[in-house]
């Protein structure tokens, strides 16, 4: 194989584990938007939530790392269920002239609100959860720390329990058909309001696993969500908006979009290429490669 | 339904007001001794990382240095017989942050002098509030040399510039006998320039030499190291500063780069000297070598030790060379408001233009000719090797420079 072969393999191969958890974000953010409607701009800070908490239980409590993902996913889930009843109701009150504005506003706000209430709770020291496995994987092409391939097969286990309880259970069945139509399914007698903080449950916990997993790579402190929502968020618009599919080939993509863009550009600006890519999906496909399916 | 929504809503209310009761004021509480002198104080003013993306643990150590020494004198009857308070302010180590927090410390609390800063980008724009406002600014931890090169008469600098640093580096780099050496510094006037500085003494060295400029946000090195290890170097030389400096070490590790028996690793950050290294790189840190300008088998005057062992006592844990700095900025003002008299700035500055102090890393002064070294107070720098698995940084050995050399560097097997 040719040095310049086995570099684009590697650059691909590291693109790919990690885009894998950052697509498990994604599908967080795609249920929200895809049930609710709402894009949250607070689902970085859910990521950091989930993070912290996996320090909490695995090295505090010595609880470990697999169970500490799995804590850190219920209580963030129920942090986000709370959220949602008791600062995104108005949205669907039918009271407010710009609910979207009003969304909008109301996560940005909390997204302050949570990177700012960690310093004095937890200090601005950076922090590690228990990693899932010590030293590296040699993958023949490039050598991986085995806790970010461990990350990377997780998310992606994860990611397919999710598509399973979205296509095979009841609860599944109700979210996608709010999903589709809100007031249709109000009609069939799915209770549409409880449903609602439990879309927004599932989807801050997908973010919380994804803050968990990469808890002892990329560490833990008030801000460490900021990229990683950002990313998210990428993978969003490029899979196309409220679509799963969309956003677990739209993670992988931006992987490989970044790898070749390292190959051949600079590593410098590696975070720029996936946005320059999704301005030009956009431009000539703006509902995003699976856009208008819904989840 | 609707008593769920407004429960849930009085809960979030009780809970914002608990949490935000519970933030700690910036400026930590002066400590109980023998009372203070009576009077208006002189307030001084402190400017530092308390939050990301700055460095929290650098601006910390800063503020602590800095209240520590104001305690002192207080204790010691005050400064013209007036009490010294110690008005601190979170730069964030951002530039925006920055010049907000020294426009508040000038124009609202009306501080007669400022001290601190970690981050170049943030020192570079709080300089120019110094320059505009005609009030002085001691450089605690910054390194850029455009902080020296711009030649405010307000702006003194007690770290070492980036031109002295690098070239300490270079200097260990050859004299250790590296000869391929591969830079990575952040996108920040510290890590730019470094990287020009060194790129320039490895061509006069005549070593083959690589470099590349990373984002400071960077979380995900992998990419970058991938380059550096098909370049083969054998040493890396890591100029990033904050958590950066720490994933750097352990995705170095991951893919098997440095350190390793072929690829050493040389961190220039004051990060490395904090014991949240371990908690974070853990054993990827062991055999990483780092600079300092503290050792005890390198004590340099008879304020050293005392400033380290009261630091270590009050704070439970030891300064790294970031809290000398900082005990020396407070040094500096302290003497230069004594000789004139005065917190006049232009007094002040001519005091300081004069001074000769002893200050824990050694005498102080600070030239007055315009260059790269104006008003730049000399600096000592030792560099130093975790050679064990959470090792203290008093326990490490010094590898360089050869007059104060304790042991070789060491090779992980």
């Amino acid at each position: 194989m040719s040095e310049g072969l086995k570099l684009f393999l590697s650059y691909v191969v590291s693109g790919l584990v990690i885009g894998n958890v950052y697509g498990l974000m994604a599908l967080g953010l795609t249920i929200i938007l895809g049930v609710m409607k709402i894009v949250n701009f607070a689902h970085g800070e859910f990521y950091m939530l989930g993070g912290y908490a996996a320090y909490l239980f695995s090295i505090k409590l010595g609880v470990s790392p697999l169970l500490s993902i799995v804590a850190a996913m219920v209580i963030v889930f129920l942090i986000g269920a709370f959220v949602e009843r008791a600062l995104l109701t108005p949205f669907y009150g039918g009271k407010l002239d710009r609910p979207s504005d009003y969304a909008l506003l109301m996560t940005f706000a909390l997204s302050v609100f949570l990177m700012n209430v960690m310093i004095p709770i937890f200090g601005p020291y950076q922090k590690s959860a228990a990693p899932l496995a010590q030293g590296s994987v040699n993958l023949g092409v490039v050598q991986v720390g085995a806790t970010r391939l461990l990350a990377s097969l997780v998310a992606i286990l994860l990611m397919a329990l999710l598509v399973v309880v979205l296509k095979r259970t009841s609860l599944g069945v109700a979210l996608r058909a709010i999903a589709q139509d809100r007031d249709a399914a109000a009609v069939c007698g799915i209770d549409v309001n409880r449903m609602n903080p439990v879309a927004f449950g599932i989807g801050t916990a997908m973010a919380a696993a994804a803050g968990a997993l990469l808890a002892p790579t990329f560490l833990v402190y008030p801000a460490c969500g900021t990229l990683a929502a950002s990313k998210a968020n990428a993978i969003l618009v490029l899979g196309g908006m409220g679509s799963v599919k969309g956003a677990i080939i739209g993670a992988l993509l931006l992987g490989v979009l970044e790898a070749l863009g390292v190959l051949f550009l600079t590593p410098g600006y590696r975070d720029v290429y996936g946005f320059i890519v999704i301005v030009l999906v956009l431009l000539i496909k703006p509902t995003g490669l699976f856009g208008g399916q819904e989840i | 339904m609707r008593l769920t929504r407004s429960l849930s809503k009085l809960v979030t209310v009780v809970l914002v007001l608990a949490l935000l009761a519970s933030c700690k004021p910036a400026s930590p509480t002066p400590s109980a001794g023998p009372a203070a002198p009576k009077g208006e104080p002189i307030k001084i003013g402190g400017i530092g990382p308390l939050s990301p993306p700055g460095t929290p643990a650098l601006g910390e150590e800063i503020m602590r240095a800095f209240q520590l020494r104001i305690d002192e004198i207080n204790a010691a009857g005050g400064l013209l017989g007036r009490p010294v308070e110690l008005v601190f302010e979170d730069s964030g180590g951002a530039p925006e942050k920055g010049t907000a927090a020294m426009e508040k410390l000038v124009n609202k609390d009306k501080v007669v002098a400022v001290a601190g800063e970690g981050h170049s980008s943030a020192l570079l724009a709080e300089m120019e509030v110094a320059k505009r406002n005609h009030i002085v600014l001691i450089d605690c931890e910054a390194w850029s040399d455009q902080i020296r090169l711009r030649g405010y008469q307000e702006v003194f600098a007690i770290p070492a510039g980036n031109t002295m640093f690098n070239k300490k580096i270079a200097e260990f780099v050859k004299g250790v006998g590296f000869q391929r050496p591969f830079v990575i510094g952040e996108d920040t006037d510290f890590g730019i320039e470094s990287i020009g500085l060194l790129e320039k003494a490895f061509q006069e060295m005549g070593l083959t030499y690589k470099s590349l400029v990373v984002d400071r946000t960077t979380k995900d090195f992998v990419p970058f190291l991938l380059q550096a290890k098909e370049f083969k170097p054998d040493i890396l030389v890591c100029n990033v500063t904050g958590v950066g400096s720490y994933l750097l070490i352990k995705q170095a590790k991951e893919t098997g780069l440095a350190p390793t028996a072929e690829c050493a690793f040389f961190s220039g950050v004051a990060d490395m000297g904090y014991p949240e290294l371990w908690d974070t790189a853990a054993a990827s840190a062991q055999y990483v070598v780092w600079e300092t300008a503290i050792h005890p088998k390198a004590e340099f005057t008879d304020l050293t030790k005392p400033f380290v062992d009261k630091f270590t006592k009050t704070y439970n844990r030891p300064p790294t060379y970031s809290g000398l700095q900082a005990y020396d900025c407070i040094l500096v003002l302290e003497e230069a408001i004594k000789m004139a008299g005065s917190t006049d700035t232009d007094k002040l500055i001519a005091a300081l233009e004069k001074m000769k102090i002893k200050g824990t890393r050694g005498e102080i002064s600070f030239p007055t000719e315009k260059g790269v070294y104006y008003h730049q107070a000399y600096v000592p720098l030792l560099f130093l090797q975790y050679t064990a698995v959470g090792q203290t940084p008093d326990k490490c050995e010094i590898v360089f420079p050869p007059e104060l050399k304790t042991a070789p560097l060491a090779k992980p097997k």
